[in-house]
């Protein structure tokens, strides 16, 4: 391709008088396209504060049953915060460690890794909340074969409730609710933390939230340790297409529809047996409860 | 006077064609090397479903790992 397009600059004598220009232009062209290949990292800020959560969801909205759990954290910096999936950020750091290597040697080195380290499909996406510039959230995730980005901002309707104060994690902790994207969440903070941050994309309040819930206590998100821990907070950067919240949620539902009809199809996949296809399918089928409802 | 216009005419459209093929190839040869280079088959191990990856050709290795994390969660779930 390359010889292509320098016999096609041939074509032009008039601009391509010079023999070394097109030797120029074609190291250019070699260098661009090697450049294609490896994956860049932006480091954004050093965390201060290192919180774990414990996120409860029910992955089909129609069984109570299906309730899973997965361990998220934020790390808390001093210009921005990052809410991550715990299995993600494992996954992530591989990809900086193995940054530098050639992608065939990279996969083969973190797939069998990350593998047993899984992420549930409603928790693989990276945010990013933006300080000072408070009310600025940005949602990354790879859905589609395509990196989807949502930038909102942030403006939650906080009712503060007074009297109904209570202990977590030994930290006390104050009561408040609010609506986000079709559901109503009861939430607890703490002024012990003045961090007005928080588990997904909730914040805004005096403190930071420790446990928040929605009213039908199908999406929780628990406190379960903060420690201070200064480390990098790096993000993958990633040719994103521009989406809004709707759109975003829209696309993690095409996703399981087309991996469903992947297995289905048997396109690319092959199940050990009927049974195990069956199981897969009836997992995919099962996850129709994203955290936001539009 | 009439000629001199027309061949600055030329010279514009000529070198407007220019480089516009010029991005063009550009474009074009970076995906193409891209992909050449980068076109591999990861086998997947999901518990009871494997597969490969055929389509990893011009994938980083990020979107690689997540396409193999994607199959593995929909056969073992997490």
């Amino acid at each position: 391709m390359v010889i292509k397009i320098v016999l096609l600059t041939g074509e032009f004598p008039s601009l391509f008088k010079i023999f070394e220009m097109k030797k120029l232009l074609t190291l250019i062209l070699c260098i661009i396209s090697l450049n294609a290949l490896t994956q860049e990292f932006i480091i954004a800020d050093s965390s201060n504060i290192l919180c774990s959560y414990n996120y409860q969801f029910q992955e089909d909205s129609t069984n109570r049953n299906s309730l899973k759990s997965h361990g998220m954290v934020l790390e808390i910096g001093t210009y921005c915060s990052k809410f991550i999936s715990v299995n993600k950020l494992f996954q992530d750091s591989l990809l900086f460690v193995f940054k530098d290597d050639p992608i065939d040697v990279a996969s083969k080195k973190i797939i069998p890794q990350v593998m047993g380290s899984r992420v549930p499909p409603f928790c693989n996406y990276t945010l990013m909340k933006s300080y000072p510039k408070k009310g600025t959230a940005t949602t990354t995730g790879y859905l589609n074969k395509t990196h989807l980005k949502v930038t909102e901002k942030q403006s939650f309707n906080w009712n503060l409730i007074r009297n109904r104060d209570t202990t977590i994690l030994g930290l006390p902790c104050k009561f408040a609710t609010t609506k986000f994207a079709g559901r109503t969440y009861r939430a607890w903070y703490t002024l012990d933390i003045p961090v007005s941050d928080g588990p997904y994309k909730f914040g805004g309040l005096p403190g930071l939230i420790v446990s928040i819930a929605d009213t039908q206590d199908q999406h929780r998100f628990d406190l379960t340790g903060i420690e201070k821990r200064c480390r990098k907070i790096f993000f993958l950067k990633n040719v994103s297409v521009d989406v809004s919240a709707e759109e975003y949620v829209k696309a993690i539902y095409l996703n399981i529809s087309q991996l469903y009809n992947r297995i289905q199809n048997n396109d690319g996949i092959t199940p050990a047996n009927d049974e195990s296809k069956a199981d897969a399918l009836n997992r995919l089928k099962s996850r129709n409860n994203f955290i936001e409802i539009y | 006077m009439i000629l001199k216009k027309f061949k600055m005419k030329k010279n514009i459209i000529k070198t407007g064609f220019t480089m516009l093929m010029l991005v063009l190839g550009l474009t074009f040869t970076n995906n193409a090397i891209a992909k050449e280079l980068s076109c591999i088959s990861v086998p997947i191990d999901g518990g009871d479903g494997r597969g490969t990856i055929g389509i990893a050709c011009g994938y980083t290795a990020e979107e690689i790992a997540q396409e193999a994390l994607q199959l593995a969660e929909a056969f073992c779930g997490y």
